[in-house]
């Protein structure tokens, strides 16, 4: 179980956002099935949510949530993540049906 | 030894500042004239500290000296917010043990920890303004801290100063005065909070991102330009130009006030009224963020993350 709440319990900053994003990534790569334990965090910035949640669900091309990454205790931070993946996968799909985009 | 003299009277007399820095030799002795402030305000107060650390990184030991404030009752204010600290030792106070409620200290912007600490910090000073309705207070209280932090990590990633950027923040119990033409009033309690930095500027980052150079050459104010939903010049590395644009839309709900003045222009919210764009008569160096918000109307930043889902990117 991977619980940001043990490091800061204000996750603020990007530089955050890819620590937890490691874990997470590390341990899905070892097969594990991860939980991420919000419980605990005061608050969420949408810096830290894209950058770690957002940047996930675009490697996985949908929500990180509905795949093996368990989100518990995400509700007074869901308006937020549900809005910057939806965002992530938004541009995603918009630069892929743009191949020859400059960006 | 160069004398900048700096009044202390309004942000658009942060203009002179500008232009007497800009006459001043590479590597001359530069004496910075603070000693006939009356008061100050947080904007004036990141701005000056963030020139002054400019300055002082550009020559040796010794030559710069600050003069401080005759007033007691500014030099104390001064000491309350850690100017020297900040300035000569590029240090945080351990926010976390000072006993001013007011006030969050100048913060340098180093790290994502120092972003994290001083959005914590000012978290705890709104919310302990506001205890006579924690259902409100705390959702408030949040909504300033997670503001401050966005900000802040705007600057830290996008500023490319040799320096780093300075933050400050001041809770006003019942407070009126006018500012750039404009009266404000604030019942029952605002927050102001102020960064600002000497880095390449708002129109020199956005250049970097061709869609975006192609508006700017066509009009837009790039001050204008960077408040909108998913404008970043680094979403090729990773950003997504969330931090001016919630402070937009948090201003506009909350009929407070935003400045964002970069380079030539400005652009700015007051009242959450119709927006104020403006090109600067001295080009700013650096970028300058400036927030006032009513603690006793909305500040719902819930409200703001719902309208994420169904925005128009600009692309």
């Amino acid at each position: 179980m991977i619980r940001p709440a043990d490091d800061k319990p204000l996750a603020g900053s990007r530089d955050f956002g890819i620590v937890i994003r490691t874990r997470i990534e590390e341990a899905l790569a070892g097969g594990d099935d991860v939980v991420v334990e919000l419980g605990g965090l005061e608050d969420m910035s949408p810096s830290f949510a894209d950058e770690c949640f957002g940047k996930l669900s675009e490697q996985f091309g949908e929500d990180v949530r509905s795949r093996r990454v368990q989100v518990r205790n995400e509700e007074p931070f869901r308006v937020l993540l549900d809005g910057v993946i939806a965002v992530r996968l938004h541009r995603a799909q918009a630069r892929a049906a743009r191949p020859h985009a400059s960006r | 030894m160069v004398t900048i003299e700096i009044s202390p009277y309004g942000l658009h007399h942060c203009a002179r500042l500008v232009a007497q820095l800009k006459g001043v030799k590479p590597g001359s002795a530069v004496r910075f004239d603070l000693s006939r402030w009356t008061f100050v305000r947080p904007p004036l107060l990141t701005i000056v500290a963030a020139h002054i650390r400019n300055v002082a990184l550009q020559r040796q030991a010794g030559a710069v000296e600050v003069v401080l404030p005759v007033a007691p009752n500014v030099r104390n204010y001064l000491n309350q917010m850690n100017f020297e600290g900040a300035l000569v030792r590029g240090e945080m106070k351990n926010l976390f043990e000072i006993s001013a409620t007011q006030n969050l200290p100048i913060c340098p912007l180093r790290t994502g920890d120092d972003t994290e600490s001083a959005a914590l910090r000012l978290k705890q000073i709104v919310a302990a303004k506001l205890t006579s309705a924690p259902e409100v207070g705390q959702p408030i209280a949040s909504a300033l801290a997670i503001t401050l932090a966005e900000l802040m990590e705007n600057f830290r990633k996008h500023s490319e100063s040799a320096s780093h950027a300075f933050a400050c923040a001041q809770y006003y119990a019942e407070h009126e005065y006018q500012d750039a033409g404009f009266q404000h009033r604030h019942r029952q309690g605002a927050i102001e909070i102020a960064i600002a930095d000497t880095g390449i500027g708002i129109e020199a980052s956005l250049m970097s991102a061709p869609e975006l150079a192609a508006a700017i050459r066509s009009g837009a104010n790039p001050c204008e330009l960077a408040t909108r939903f998913g404008v970043t010049s680094k979403e090729g590395q990773g950003h997504q130009g969330y931090g001016l644009w919630i402070t937009r839309r948090l201003a506009e709900k909350n009929f407070g006030s935003f400045y964002l003045m970069s380079g030539k222009h400005l652009f700015g919210v007051v009242r959450g009224r119709r927006p104020k764009i403006a090109r600067l008569s001295v080009p700013w160096s650096g970028t300058f963020v400036g927030m006032r918000l009513n603690l006793h109307r909305p500040i719902d930043i819930q409200a703001v993350y719902g309208e994420l889902p169904g925005l128009e990117i600009l692309e």
